[in-house]
């Protein structure tokens, strides 16, 4: 009997795999920012939902390091940090909702040699598709080299400015726009540890099945 | 052939069905450089015959104040784009077009996607 209480628990989270990996998904950036240190410039983040039917979604920004200096935000110097449904102050997390149609985060900053950071992408829109919603939602990052955000830096899209943009699409996926040789967007990690578990637990199904 | 319009008479051009396309579009992010939202509208074909284009999206009933910057021109008072490169469109084959939006009240960008097959000129 408890064998098969095991086998059937096992089976339970083998069966979820799936499901799980549907969760939140994660992206480790870096940004080698050694040719502009010591610019003043400035830093943007933010997550919009489409024109049509949206479905909710939010993003987190995480473990914000850099050896430059964030200049406005955290000094509450700046009224204009946080637009829409945005909480929190770097380097601390932010988060993002795609309930309201304009949600920013724009500090000045002075450049260092690197910056790094987390993007967590997660919500409805990506554990559980809805198949009814028409829009996506859309993340972008951008650095520039000025405080009003006006000249892009460290990106080959001069006309808009963005380094990276990750797109949450219908079907609970995620996609990422590259424009910058000097940002690196890892491939997401989608709950490694719960991954780890579960392939465990995979294994334990098998040896648990044989005579 | 062509069809009596609200802005006179244009080249022939047919409004396409729910039953024959489906619009879905990307979110839009927001660039300081340009201060637009910026996005891609795609169209699927869901019927179970080729469409031939060219395709025109109008974006019906765009939110008051906001502006589509990269219109290919108006139908009526609705701005459209025409989207690129696709000449027809086989049974689930789809194609996107992007749109940049200006918006100074940054409120809810909100259309109604009306696709139409043909051209308008």
């Amino acid at each position: 009997m408890r064998r098969h209480k095991l086998l059937f628990f096992a089976a339970l989270l083998c069966g979820f795999s799936g499901v799980v990996s549907a969760g939140p998904i994660t992206y480790d950036v870096t940004v080698n920012t050694s040719s502009i240190t010591g610019t003043a410039g400035s830093l943007d983040f933010n997550f919009n939902p489409g024109p049509l039917v949206t479905q909710a979604a939010s993003v987190q920004i995480l473990n914000f390091m850099s050896n430059g200096s964030l200049v406005n935000c955290a000094a509450n110097v700046q009224t204009f940090c946080n637009t829409g449904d945005v909480s929190g102050t770097l380097p601390a997390t932010l988060t993002f909702n795609n309930d309201t149609a304009f949600n920013d985060y724009f500090d000045d900053f002075t450049f260092g040699t690197t910056i790094s950071f987390d993007v967590s992408v997660y919500g409805p829109a990506l554990s559980a598709p809805n198949g009814t919603a028409t829009s996506g939602s859309t993340f972008a990052f951008s650095m520039f080299s000025d405080a009003d955000g006006t000249i892009p830096a460290l990106t080959t899209d001069t006309v808009d400015g963005f380094a990276f943009t990750v797109g949450v699409n219908l079907n609970g996926s995620t996609t990422v726009t590259p424009f910058s040789s000097e940002t690196n967007v890892s491939t997401p990690e989608p709950g490694t540890f719960v991954l780890l578990g579960t392939a465990l637990a995979c294994v334990g199904v098998l040896r648990l099945r044989r005579p | 052939v062509f069809q009596l319009t609200g802005t006179g008479f244009l080249p022939s051009s047919t409004l396409l069905g729910g039953s024959q396309i489906a619009v879905t579009s990307s979110g839009l992010a927001y660039s300081r450089v340009s201060q637009t939202f910026n996005g891609a509208v795609t169209i699927t074909n869901i019927s179970n015959s080729t469409i031939v284009g060219p395709f025109q999206i109008v974006l019906y009933s765009l939110t008051a104040g906001a502006t589509l910057m990269n219109a290919t021109g108006a139908f009526g008072e609705w701005s459209y784009v025409t989207v690129p490169a696709a000449g027809s469109l086989a049974p689930g084959q789809s194609a996107s077009v992007t749109v940049e939006l200006k918006n100074p009240s940054n409120a809810t960008i909100n259309f109604t996607p009306m696709t139409y097959s043909g051209s308008f000129n």
